[in-house]
């Protein structure tokens, strides 16, 4: 009789999590493009000498190679593609990538292609590198990832009555999910005014190029304005609360208290 | 039958395998050995082993200076006259406090956070010592001159340490942390990006 013989697979992926198992192993969280979600023992990646250890951190793009165990695959190897150094260098740019981990990490399943969301993070983490505004990497990247699992804002159409909505006169819902014509406000029991501003700036996150965006003009209190009502939208349309949103406005209150410059000798990693 | 009418009807030998088993790294079987052992251990052995586990809960807190566990408060280290007050190594756990005392080569204070900032997991700087730190910091006798770092060398240490960098940097204290680079008996064909990238960074001087 023979037994399972064990299957070997390559694939590229992100690591988007891991935690212990035993004294010596990790499991590994990751996102790969046709397998989707994968959990994967890192044996041995405690250890001081661990030859895997590095290559399948958190915030690494890899390419390993899987083979199937008896509950969760095994990582026999593992190769870095991307470390994302400038991002791991920063404590903003660090605590906005664990953002766009954790909400990967939260709406994606096993055994799903996810080709477009593997891509999305890719470039979302690279965009993050190199220095891009954060704020747009973060709102094009919620945005894009609502739109691939099918729960994004409606932002043209009265999400009650489906006349289009002027930016000048919008209501929102986060429970319907989207903007609300004026007439039609006392129908939900959510809706709230909305700046125009506000409405533009999400439009224009939905139909233009990132470049395009990334000319926008945008003062701290529109950008705190959108990332709360985004946080909220998730929060409301998902039923998941994405606790690593908060370490992004503790980072940024921490990084303004001590003043944008450090002292040399007082610099970290 | 509940939980409690179901554990008074089971056997002590039952009840004493299940507490075994929901120790961290304790699967069924090794839980199964230990309480085995137990009972073909002499009863002083089982007395000693039962009072040491009360004897720790009771007697075991948190020192109000470095948060470590100890039986005395403030702990040995803390009063030791002989060590160098004015330098502190913040570690994640007090295991890392005495991986660190094994070395025989550090001779400062520590501060133990009890855990490292994980976002994903919901920990913040909040939920560890960190406020803790800030206040022996300000209220400290003699002027701190270091803050060492020696959270682990991975995503979330280096998140903490660089919140503790920018939380400390204002008060004028040198922050470090621990090198970075290539373990002993490594294979530099193996190792990864970051490791390759800090141990080039931090590369010293070939001392002959």
């Amino acid at each position: 009789m023979s037994g399972r013989i064990p299957r070997v697979i390559k694939t590229k992926a992100i690591v988007l999590a891991h935690r212990r198992l035993g004294d010596a192993d990790r499991i590994v969280t990751m996102v790969t493009p046709q397998q989707g979600k994968v959990d994967a023992v890192a044996k041995g990646a405690l250890k001081p000498k661990s030859k895997l250890a590095g290559h399948v951190e958190p915030l690494t793009f890899t390419e390993v190679s899987l083979a199937h165990g008896r509950t969760l695959d095994i990582i026999t190897q593992a190769q870095t593609q991307n470390a994302y150094l400038p991002i791991k260098s920063d404590l903003q740019k660090m605590s906005t990538a664990f953002y766009l981990l954790e909400l990967t990490n939260r709406f994606l399943i096993e055994d799903v292609d996810a080709r477009q969301i593997f891509e999305l993070l890719g470039s979302s983490l690279t965009r993050l590198s190199d220095g891009k505004n954060s704020q747009f990497v973060t709102r094009v990247f919620e945005f894009s990832l609502l739109r691939v699992i099918g729960i994004k804002p409606e932002l043209m159409k009265c999400v009650i009555t489906g006349k289009d909505v002027d930016a000048e006169k919008a209501y929102w819902s986060m429970v319907q999910g989207g903007v609300v014509h004026v007439d039609s406000s006392g129908k939900t029991f959510d809706a709230r005014p909305l700046e125009s501003r506000v409405i533009r700036v999400l439009r224009a996150i939905e139909f233009l190029s990132f470049e395009e965006i990334c000319r926008i003009k945008m003062d701290s209190q529109l950008s705190m304005m959108l990332e709360n009502m985004m946080f909220e939208f998730i929060q409301v349309q998902s039923e998941l609360v994405i606790k690593s949103s908060s370490f992004m406005g503790e980072a940024r209150r921490v990084i303004a208290s001590s003043g944008t410059e450090l002292n040399n000798s007082s610099r970290d990693g | 039958m509940n939980q409690y009418e179901r554990r008074n009807s089971q056997s002590p030998i039952t009840t004493l395998v299940e507490a075994f088993n929901r120790l961290p790294g304790i699967g069924p079987k090794s839980a199964q050995r230990l309480a085995y052992h137990v009972l073909r251990a002499p009863e002083k052995e089982a007395q000693e082993l039962a009072n040491s586990l009360l004897e720790v809960k009771r007697s075991i807190t948190l020192c109000d200076f470095c948060q470590n566990l100890t039986d005395l408060n403030p702990c040995r280290i803390c009063t030791d006259s002989k060590r160098d007050s004015k330098t502190i190594c913040v570690v994640e756990e007090p295991l890392d406090v005495q991986a660190l005392e094994r070395t025989g080569s550090y001779m400062g204070l520590y501060h133990v956070l009890h855990g490292v900032i994980a976002p994903s997991d919901g920990i913040g700087p909040s939920d560890l010592k960190i406020a803790e730190l800030l206040k022996r910091i300000r209220d400290s006798e003699v002027e701190i001159d270091e803050v060492i770092v020696a959270t682990n060398p991975n995503l979330e240490g280096d998140a903490t340490s660089m919140y503790l960098a920018r939380l400390l940097g204002p008060l004028g204290i040198n922050i470090t942390h621990l090198a970075r680079g290539l373990p002993a008996g490594a294979d530099l064909e193996y190792a990864d990006d970051v490791t390759l990238n800090r141990a080039l960074e931090f590369r010293q001087k070939v001392l002959d």
